[in-house]
């Protein structure tokens, strides 16, 4: 009996179940694992990121969770403090779960 | 296609307890119970001698978590804000109360990832890595929710990563990618995915996620069929 409805059951779901990805997340793995172990590389890690991100907008599309603040700290680390407040502003705004942390770091920073 | 089979397997597992009338019992009574909708992934401890390995293990969580429908919190931000603090090593972190960690970035949970191992051996042709890694997700008042432990032995496939992902990066980044050892995030992504989509007692979904109310209201239904018969 059980035999059988595993056979059936894959059907079932698949019929019913949609397999879409929930966000798009672009090369941000092998961009954050360069930023790490190539130093040098940093400043090409976030001109692609801020690229892929501008794109993800440009498409009216969620970015996926942490994207935009990822952002905003590449930013920061490269000294662009501007940016950097722009892009956790951006993550405040897409993300209810972000706010106590953008909210602290754009106060700390000196944003409003 | 993972989460098909996460479907797949938790109806089956569902028709199974209903046929061998088990006490019902719930090994992530809690977590149900919880529903932890963010997660802070910290950074990782690492009991071995690469040095890479930690950065491997943070940069391949996020997309995984965040695909199976919680709010991740950026972890390089996190690992940022905490080198800031002072907190430069991922032990010392760990250590911390679990509440002050959330309560500090505003989370309903922590993920703590422990590399106990990770040995490449190279047997003639080609390379063989072991590792060892332990998961556990804690919620903000120190309640250990889940935990995986995963041994792996991976062996990197002959054809290369390319095609695609060179079309999505520089050309900088993808040199640099095939300059710092190819294998690394392909071998992480497949440990997490059998820790978090594959084990005994796979990741529920997050809120986000296409199948969280089915999910749960699957769970109520296997909950009040086996009372029924108690």
């Amino acid at each position: 009996m059980t035999r059988i409805l595993w056979l059936i059951l894959p059907a079932l779901v698949l019929a019913g179940c949609e397999s879409t990805q929930l966000y798009d997340w672009g090369s941000y793995e092998e961009d954050l694992f360069v930023y790490y172990t190539e130093p040098s590389e940093q400043d090409a890690v976030l001109a692609d990121h801020v690229a892929f991100l501008d794109k993800v907008m440009a498409r009216g599309q969620t970015p996926a969770p942490g994207l935009l603040a990822e952002a905003g700290t590449f930013y920061l680390q490269a000294g662009n403090t501007e940016q950097a407040l722009e892009y956790y502003q951006l993550e405040y705004d897409t993300w209810p779960e972000s706010r106590p942390l953008m909210g602290s770091l754009i106060e700390n920073l000196g944003g409003q | 296609m993972n989460a098909l089979r996460l479907m797949v397997s938790l109806a089956f597992a569902a028709l199974l307890a209903g046929c061998m009338n088990l006490p019902y019992n719930d090994p992530l009574a809690t977590y149900h119970e919880v529903k932890p909708t963010s997660i802070l992934v910290v950074p990782v401890v690492n009991e071995s001698v690469d040095v890479q390995a930690p950065s491997s293990v943070l940069t391949t969580l996020p997309k995984l978590l965040g695909e199976k429908g919680y709010y991740v919190f950026p972890v390089n931000t996190v690992k940022t804000i905490l080198e800031f603090e002072g907190l430069y090593e991922p032990a010392e972190i760990h250590q911390l109360a679990t509440s002050d960690l959330a309560s500090w970035f505003g989370a309903d949970a922590v993920l703590y990832v422990t590399i106990h191992e990770w040995t490449s051996r190279y047997v003639v042709i080609s390379t063989t890595t072991e590792v060892d890694f332990e998961y556990r997700i804690v919620d903000k008042n120190g309640v250990e929710l889940w935990t995986a432990r995963e041994n792996l032995s991976y062996t990197p496939q002959n054809e290369s990563q390319g095609g695609g992902m060179a079309s999505l990066l520089s050309s900088a980044i993808t040199a640099a990618v095939e300059r710092a050892a190819p294998n690394y995030l392909p071998l992480t992504r497949e440990a997490n995915a059998q820790a978090f989509y594959y084990g005994y007692t796979p990741l529920p979904p997050g809120p986000y996620s296409h199948y969280y109310e089915q999910y749960y209201q699957q769970l109520a239904e296997e909950k009040a069929a086996a009372e029924a018969e108690q």
